[in-house]
C-alpha cells in the first residue's frame, strides 16, 4: 500500500523501515557523520542528506544485506562529501602545533590514518557495526575489514601510549 | 581486550556522543520532496544524457539562455514575505581551548538579521554563540555585506538585476553565482543550482580579492507580516564609545615593579612565574594610551618572557579595534580563545581570556606556547620574587 504523507512523499514499507532506522539509530549516525565530516553541524547535515538520498534511492536497495548497512553507506558518503567541501573553509580542525603533544593527538592520529582505516574505526566503535556490515558500507570483503581494523588499532595504540605518558 | 577497551575509552573522551539527539525526520522528508524522487537509475541516466544534449544545444545556439530558471528558483527559495530573515556565517573563526584538558572546539562568527522595510534592520552578531552586537536601524542600511544582501537580494531577483556570473561548487553543492549590483555595490551570491537556496555571498571592494568578504548563508527565508525579532537586548559585554579623537597605545620600554603594576590594574598582576618555557621574567611594562593629545593614561601592563608576552588590562579601551568586542564576548571561564583577526588585530594568532576580571591577551610565536602560557597564568603573590 502506498500512502501520500504530509510531506507529499509517497510512503511505502521501505520508507517506514528507513524511518525506523533513523529514529532508533540517529545518535550513532550523527556521531559517525560528525567524526567524518569534522564537526557536528556538518555531521548533522550529512545524516539528513544521507537519509534523504536513501529515501530517494530506496528502490535501488535490492535486499542484499541489512538495510541499515545500505543506509550507512549513503550517510558515510554524504559525510565524506561534507568533509571535502569544507576544505575551502578555514575550519579549525586542521592539525596544528597546539595539538602535537596533547590529548587531542588521538584525534590527529585518527585524522592521519588512511581513510579506510579511519572509517572502519568510526563504524566499529561509534556505530557498533559488525565486520560484515562494515564490509558492506566500505565495499570491501569482511576479511579485509579485520585486517584494516587491526592496522588502525596498531597505529592508534602507539599514540595512546604516548598520550598516557603525557598525561602523567 | 583491555587495549581495545582502552581505545574505546579514549575515543569516547575525544569524540562527543549524541545520545540526547533525536534528529529531524520531517527535515529528511522535506529534503526528499525538495527534489524529485529517483525511481530507477536507467531513466535517470537517460534523462541526464538528454539534459546534457539539450544543454549543449542550448549553449551553442543561445548561450544567454543557459541558466534560464535559476533566478526563478532563487526567488522561490527565499519567498516573497514582507520580512526577510537571514543567518550568515563569516569565514573568520577561532578556537576555544579548554585549559584543563587542552581540548578545543571551533567558534564561528554568525550574524542573524531581520529586515522589514516597515520596522527596520535588526542585526544580532554572535561569536561562539555569544552576542557581541545587537542593533536596530530604522532606515535602510548601507548596501554592503551583509546588509546589501539582506535588503537588496530579493529586489534584485525581482527586478532582473541579478545576472548569472558562472558555475562553481561551494560547500559540496553545485551552485550558480549571481552578480547583483545594488546601491552602487556589487555583490555575488552563490545559489544552489538545484533548489535556488543562497549558499554563499561575496563582496569584493574595488575588485581586490585580498579584502573580499565571504559569508556562508545558513538561513534565508521570508516571514509573514509582523513576524521576526525586532527587539534589541542589552549586550553582556557593553560596547565602549569609539573615540572620535583618534589616539595611540603603546608599551614602555622600561620595566616597573609589582607595586606599580598593581596600582594600574587595581589588583596583583598576572604572570607566569619567575621563568617560563626557559625564559626569565623580564619585568612588567606599562602600556599607555593617548587620546587626541590628551594626557597620557596608563591602562595596563605586559609581563614579558622572551617571545611570550602577557598583556593585561582592567578595562576595555575606547580605542576598540575591529573584532575586539566580539573576541571578548566569546571568552569564557576556563578557556582561552585562539583567534587571528583579518583586520590585523593582533597581527598573528593570539590567545584571549578573562581572569580575575582582567582582560588578558597572550602573544607567542606558536599557538602551543599560547595555550601553555594560559595554563600557567597566575597572580603574583607575596614573596614570589617578582620584585618591586
Amino acid at each position: 500500500m502506498v500512502v501520500k504523507g504530509v510531506s507529499g512523499l509517497k510512503r511505502d514499507r521501505l520508507v517506514d523501515e528507513i524511518e525506523a532506522v533513523y529514529r532508533q539509530r540517529y545518535s550513532s549516525f550523527l556521531r559517525v557523520a560528525s567524526a567524518i565530516a569534522g564537526d557536528e553541524e556538518a555531521g548533522r547535515d550529512a545524516v539528513q542528506d544521507g537519509f534523504a538520498g536513501a529515501v530517494r534511492g530506496r528502490h535501488g536497495y535490492k535486499g542484499r544485506g541489512p538495510l541499515e548497512a545500505w543506509i550507512w553507506k549513503a550517510v558515510v558518503n554524504a559525510a565524506r562529501d561534507r568533509r571535502r567541501s569544507a576544505s575551502d573553509v578555514p575550519l579549525t580542525e586542521e592539525p596544528d602545533e597546539t595539538r602535537s603533544d596533547e590529548p587531542g593527538q588521538l584525534r590527529a592520529a585518527i585524522a592521519a590514518l588512511p581513510e579506510r582505516q579511519r572509517l572502519a574505526i568510526f563504524l566499529r566503535y561509534f556505530a557498533d557495526l559488525d565486520q560484515r556490515s562494515i564490509a558492506k558500507v566500505l565495499g570491501i570483503r569482511p576479511g579485509t575489514v579485520a585486517a584494516t581494523l587491526h592496522a588502525a588499532r596498531e597505529s592508534l595504540r602507539k599514540t595512546l601510549k604516548e598520550v598516557e605518558a603525557w598525561q602523567r | 581486550m583491555a587495549e581495545v577497551d582502552e581505545l574505546r575509552t579514549a575515543l569516547d573522551r575525544e569524540y562527543p556522543s549524541y545520545d540526547d539527539h533525536a534528529g529531524d525526520w520531517d527535515g529528511v522528508l522535506r529534503l526528499v520532496t525538495a527534489s524529485p524522487p529517483r525511481r530507477s537509475r536507467l531513466p535517470l541516466r537517460l534523462a541526464v544524457v538528454g539534459v546534457a544534449v539539450v544543454g549543449i544545444l542550448v549553449l551553442l545556439v543561445a548561450p544567454w539562455k543557459a541558466d534560464t530558471g535559476i533566478v526563478e528558483r532563487a526567488q522561490a527559495a527565499v519567498g516573497k514575505g514582507p520580512v526577510f530573515h537571514v543567518v550568515i556565517r563569516s569565514q573568520s573563526s577561532g578556537r576555544l581551548v579548554e585549559l584543563a584538558t587542552r581540548r578545543s572546539r571551533p567558534v564561528y562568527d554568525e550574524q542573524e538579521i531581520w529586515w522589514d522595510p516597515a520596522r527596520g534592520f535588526h542585526l544580532v552578531g554572535r561569536f561562539g554563540a555569544r552576542r557581541y552586537a545587537d542593533g536596530l536601524s530604522r532606515s535602510r542600511p548601507r548596501p554592503d555585506v551583509p546588509s546589501g544582501f539582506v535588503t537588496g537580494y530579493r529586489e534584485a531577483l525581482d527586478s532582473g538585476q541579478a545576472k548569472v556570473a558562472g558555475k562553481d561548487v561551494v560547500r559540496g553543492k553545485k551552485v550558480t553565482w549571481l552578480e547583483i549590483r545594488t546601491g552602487g555595490v556589487t555583490l555575488e551570491v552563490a545559489v544552489d543550482s538545484e533548489n535556488g537556496d543562497p549558499v554563499r555571498i561575496r563582496y569584493t571592494p574595488g575588485g581586490n580579492a585580498a579584502v573580499a568578504e565571504v559569508h556562508d548563508v545558513l538561513r534565508a527565508e521570508s516571514l509573514p507580516a509582523g513576524a521576526g525579532d525586532f527587539d534589541v537586548q542589552p549586550l553582556p559585554t557593553r560596547p565602549l564609545p569609539l573615540s572620535g579623537l583618534g589616539g595611540s597605545a603603546s608599551r614602555e620600554s622600561r620595566g616597573v615593579g609589582v607595586g606599580v603594576a598593581q596600582k594600574i590594574l587595581g589588583q596583583p598582576p598576572l604572570w607566569l612565574g619567575r621563568e617560563h618555557a626557559g625564559f626569565p621574567h623580564e619585568g612588567f611594562f606599562r602600556t599607555w594610551v593617548q587620546l587626541g593629545g590628551r594626557a597620557l593614561r596608563y591602562t595596563g601592563v605586559v609581563a614579558s618572557y622572551g617571545p611570550v608576552a602577557v598583556s593585561e588590562r582592567a578595562r576595555l579601551l575606547p580605542i576598540l579595534r575591529p573584532d575586539e568586542l566580539k573576541v571578548w564576548a566569546a571568552t569564557r571561564p576556563g578557556f582561552v580563545l585562539l583567534y587571528r583577526s583579518r583586520f590585523g588585530f593582533p597581527r598573528a594568532t593570539a590567545g584571549f581570556l578573562r581572569r580575575n576580571g582582567l582582560y588578558v591577551t597572550i602573544t607567542a610565536a606558536k599557538e602551543r606556547a599560547i595555550v601553555s602560557a594560559a595554563r600557567a597564568l597566575r597572580p603574583v603573590s607575596a614573596g614570589s620574587g617578582a620584585g618591586g
